[in-house]
């Protein structure tokens, strides 16, 4: 397997250039407070009024948040795992660390799968560990007891699997479930069709 | 001194060749959509799984499974109704067994646990999606083990309680892994969610690159076989900018 990975080191020149660019982009479009102390026929130029200078003060923001939204992708790769980004994953079964979102799918030898049925028990009988299932699903709960046990836990790439589902079990606190992926055609053509 | 159009005109500029260098990058990575070496392909866009997921569910299996004692790996289902009669459940499990042979299938137990209960039981038996597709089904109702028991009482209570959000899926969870535990003797529980497909070379892969690799070494605890950090699609970067725009906001 021979590709060559982006690193994170070659983001940051061209952070820092982008960065100093947005900086100079804004400075240079940020209106100068009116002066109605100063004399205005004494400038070669005409005199900004208040108005004036609260209409440019808003462009300046518009500007401002446009120009830092293009900066999105660069911090979207710098932060992301997938295979675009800056640490693209290794292919193959590998180590997993750390704790990251989320698993529908997992496999387990048949003591494994002992041990995490009594451990899950022992939690949610309150024994030992304290969790809210509010902020905490089965797969966190279950990389905090591999790292409290010394257990290794292995992640496959690319999955074996593919999520189809888009409308969720999940039902939110309005009474209705809620979409869960970019995937909107197949649950929208599936809904059509069953009604 | 630069003024702030070509100040704009640079931040573009540096933004856009970082991104077409990324893709330069990755033009040899198998995993990307980017790689030109060749290599297997899979689905791009939502149009293409689709196809794909009709061609899975058209090529479902006839006829009962024979029975079989001998199960090495058992699959555990959980699976609950969803509205509209939105079925992912069948396309599921073809898209399991639709490539194996049948000496494959005959190491596979899979077992379903129906969560909406008995009457979903019985439709899964009349529609011979048990029998055909899985080789058993349990519920709740069915108090077949002192811990679906158990879980029944705390779907009612500790995990259901308002507000909890995950409390509902650790319950499918355990149920799942319950369900192969008691039922089989399988050397090894695999437990997936009802709305995944699954790669038509996922046996042979979870046999020759996963398992026979980690032979009897004892410490793994588990090994994830799909996760979200690869987003919902084989190929991340598929929705690489939904992923931004859904970050950034």
């Amino acid at each position: 397997m021979t590709f060559a990975p982006v690193t994170a080191h070659m983001l940051y020149p061209l952070l820092a250039l982008s960065l100093a660019s947005l900086g100079v982009f804004v400075y240079r479009t940020l209106p100068k407070r009116p002066d109605s102390s100063a004399d205005s026929s004494a400038k070669s130029v005409p005199s900004l009024t208040p108005a004036t200078h609260r209409r440019m003060l808003t462009q300046h923001v518009v500007y401002t948040v446009a120009a830092a939204l293009l900066l999105a992708p660069f911090v979207g790769l710098h932060l992301s795992r997938g295979k675009l980004a800056l640490y693209p994953l290794e292919p193959g079964l590998t180590l997993k660390t750390g704790r990251e979102c989320c698993m529908q799918s997992v496999i387990f030898s048949r003591d494994s799968a002992r041990q995490v049925l009594a451990e899950f028990v022992d939690i949610i009988d309150g024994v030992g560990r304290s969790v809210d299932y509010n902020v905490k699903g089965q797969d966190a709960i279950l990389f905090d007891l591999g790292a409290a046990g010394s257990r290794r836990g292995y992640k496959y790439t690319p999955s074996l699997f593919q999520h189809v589902g888009d409308m969720s079990t999940y039902v939110q606190s309005s009474g209705k479930p809620r979409l869960r992926s970019w995937n909107f055609e197949l649950g929208l053509r599936e809904a059509a069709r069953a009604s | 001194m630069l003024g702030p159009w070509r100040a704009l005109a640079a931040y573009v500029a540096v933004l856009g060749s970082y991104l077409l260098s990324l893709a330069y990058a990755h033009r040899a990575n198998p995993l990307s959509s980017f790689d030109r070496s060749g290599g297997f392909r899979y689905p791009l866009s939502d149009g293409l799984r689709n196809r794909t997921l009709e061609a899975v569910s058209a090529g479902q299996p006839e006829g009962r499974l024979p029975s079989s004692s001998s199960a090495k790996i058992c699959i555990g289902v959980p699976t609950r109704a969803r509205s509209g009669n939105i079925d992912y459940l069948s396309a599921a499990l073809t898209s399991l067994v639709a490539e194996l042979s049948p000496a494959q299938r005959s190491e596979l137990h899979i077992a379903l646990y129906l969560i909406d209960g008995q009457s979903a039981l019985d439709q899964a038996e009349s529609s011979g999606l048990i029998g055909r597709l899985a080789d058993s089904g349990a519920t709740a109702d069915s108090r077949t083990t002192a811990l679906t028991s158990w879980l029944a009482e705390q779907q009612a209570g500790r995990l259901s309680q308002s507000r909890s959000r995950h409390g509902p899926f650790i319950h499918d969870f355990l149920a799942g892994l319950d369900q192969c535990l008691e039922h089989t003797a399988a050397d090894h529980i695999l437990w997936m969610e009802d709305d995944l497909i699954a790669r038509p070379d996922w046996y042979q892969i979870l046999q020759t690159e996963i398992l026979s690799r980690l032979g009897d070494d004892s410490t793994w605890l588990f090994i994830m076989l799909f996760s979200s950090e690869t987003f919902m699609y084989w190929a991340s970067e598929d929705a690489w900018l939904c992923t931004f725009i859904h970050a950034t906001l």
